[in-house]
């Protein structure tokens, strides 16, 4: 199995409000020093409470952002601190999928046209009619109709929007996907709808995945190894069951305690 | 729609504004008199069955020159609003996009500059180096314009780009401008037609406020401004010559007023129904 995704000693930190005005500026730290390697096809979890770092990660891994120190590989190559142009050639192979399905749809745009904006750049000489096709058959397989495809995000609940951005991040057939909290505002019911549906999708278009999540049910449940993050630290690392059968860190101890028990 | 129709302030903004464009229109093809021709011995006439509203002090028909201000002042307002509203959406997003870079910096800081003197006080400034005009007026009142619009869209377009449809948008490959143009704009646009519509109103106040100085539309092409300063001289003669173009130009501001408060509350989002 060879390596999809590397991270090697990233570091992310954001500026504070400065206090008065000759208050010496201070930072608090998203991501201090995280280093891991996805490989190809499998499942990432990356756990950790609110404030621990994860959806930075989330933004430094797809190279929204850039980290101060460290780099992000992909296929070996280095992606991050590239600028939005020089990215352009691997941004379709990996795409994100965000948490709240309510802002990640342009509210003025029709599902047509979001689901379509990755192939317009990825594709720029795509016919209408197979852009058309394309769109619909991708429709189809996330579980909506063609009935989707002029009508707008308003129109949708939750759930069905999750599955429009689902289908706009794997138009392009990306290579990687990472989903930063992907079901954490759907309803409970809807929540294994999605989560079943990326599985399949995984397995269908052979994708790895990287599932950021503060519930630990679900990442037990979708994830190959698992990351425990804290205060933009790892905290522990590794196979999915062995680290829920047997964690060697408190603080992840910790967590699975406060799992709930059904 | 049907939000639309039952909205009271929306709908006197609708009428009347339509009812002042409908006017100027007409006046392009017909007016009672011709606003220019003067008529000494039918001076200071009142209201009657000849002159609808009267005459002033060279005896021209007031409904004539009514009716020509009205597209005079609608004609200021469209070009001032128009320079104003591109020129402060484009440096608005543009300061927005680069935020907290020395060119954020420098485009809002020079904008305060000029916001910082009122804006009638500024048009003066300007019109004193430019000359007087109509032309001029139009310029000067959308220079002041400018600030307003920009600061607006540059809020506007900060929150948008917040939005994770813009992430994704740039995970989907897209570049700075056609981000601006596909989702900030469509997104922003509303809250600008309705600073627009306020915006018309206040440059209609400003164009008869420079008229009444006599540094905005020059003689003999009518303005309400100039109308209310001829007036004033007769006003215990024939006080109805100023009371029309004073009128005219509250009827017109509360017009475009209404218009734009009707419009925020119909295109506010919290308000929209699912």
């Amino acid at each position: 199995m060879s390596v999809i995704l590397e991270a090697v000693d990233l570091h992310r930190h954001y500026p504070l409000p400065r206090e008065g005005i000759f208050a010496r500026r201070r930072h608090v730290s998203a991501v201090n020093g995280v280093s891991f390697a996805l490989e190809e096809g499998k499942v990432l979890g990356i756990v950790g409470e609110s404030g621990s770092g994860k959806s930075t990660l989330a933004r430094l891994l797809v190279g929204l952002e850039a980290p101060e120190k460290g780099e992000v590989r992909f296929l070996g190559q280095r992606i991050s601190g590239l600028g939005d142009a020089a990215l352009r050639p691997v941004r379709h192979q990996i795409q994100m999928v965000f948490q709240d399905p309510f802002g990640s749809l342009d509210p003025r745009m029709r599902v047509l046209d979001s689901i379509g904006e990755p192939l317009d750049v990825a594709e720029p000489g795509l016919a209408p009619e197979a852009r058309r096709e394309r769109i619909i058959g991708m429709l189809e397989r996330v579980g909506l109709g063609e009935g989707a495809l002029t009508r707008y995000p308003h129109q949708f609940s939750g759930g069905q929007r999750q599955r429009i951005a689902i289908a706009r991040a794997l138009i392009t057939h990306p290579k990687l996907l990472i989903a930063d909290e992907p079901v954490s505002a759907l309803d409970v019911s809807v929540q294994a709808q999605i989560l079943n549906l990326l599985l399949d999708l995984k397995l269908e278009f052979g994708l790895s995945l990287v599932f950021i999540s503060h519930d630990l049910g679900i990442v037990r449940y979708l994830s190959d190894r698992v990351i425990v993050m804290q205060n933009g630290k790892i905290v522990e690392e590794g196979e999915t069951e062995a680290l829920f059968s047997a964690p060697a860190e408190a603080y992840t101890r910790q967590l699975i305690a406060a799992m709930p028990k059904l | 729609m049907r939000r639309a129709l039952s909205h009271p302030s929306f709908m006197i903004g609708v009428v009347l504004s339509a009812a002042i464009l409908a006017v100027a229109l007409i006046s392009l093809v017909w007016t009672p008199y011709d606003p220019g021709q003067m008529r000494i011995i039918m001076r200071l006439k009142p209201p009657g069955a000849d002159f609808w509203l009267g005459t002033d002090q060279f005896g021209r028909d007031v409904v004539s020159m009514l009716m020509v201000g009205t597209r005079n002042a609608l004609m200021v307002g469209l070009v001032a609003v128009g320079l104003g509203l591109t020129a402060g959406l484009v440096l608005g997003m543009l300061a927005a996009r680069f935020q907290g870079s020395f060119l954020d910096e420098a485009l809002m800081r020079s904008l305060d500059f000029v916001f910082a003197f009122p804006a009638v006080l500024t048009a003066i400034l300007i019109l004193t180096f430019m000359g007087p005009g109509l032309a001029n007026a139009m310029i000067a009142i959308g220079i002041f314009n400018i600030p307003v619009f920009a600061r607006q869209a540059r809020g506007a377009a900060l929150q948008v780009m917040a939005q994770d449809y813009v992430r994704a948008a740039r995970l989907a490959g897209c570049g700075t401008f056609s981000i601006l143009r596909r989702h900030v704009l469509p997104n922003i646009a509303g809250l600008m037609i309705v600073q627009a519509s306020t915006q018309f109103a206040l440059a209609i106040l400003a164009e008869a406020g420079l008229s009444y100085l006599g540094i905005g539309t020059q003689p003999p092409n009518p303005s309400w401004g100039r109308m209310l300063n001829d007036a004033q001289t007769f006003l215990s003669r024939a006080p109805l010559l100023a009371i029309f173009p004073g009128a005219a130009i509250a009827l017109s501001v509360l017009a475009f007023n209404l218009l734009g408060d009707g419009l925020r509350d119909l295109l506010d989002p919290r308000l929209k129904e699912r």
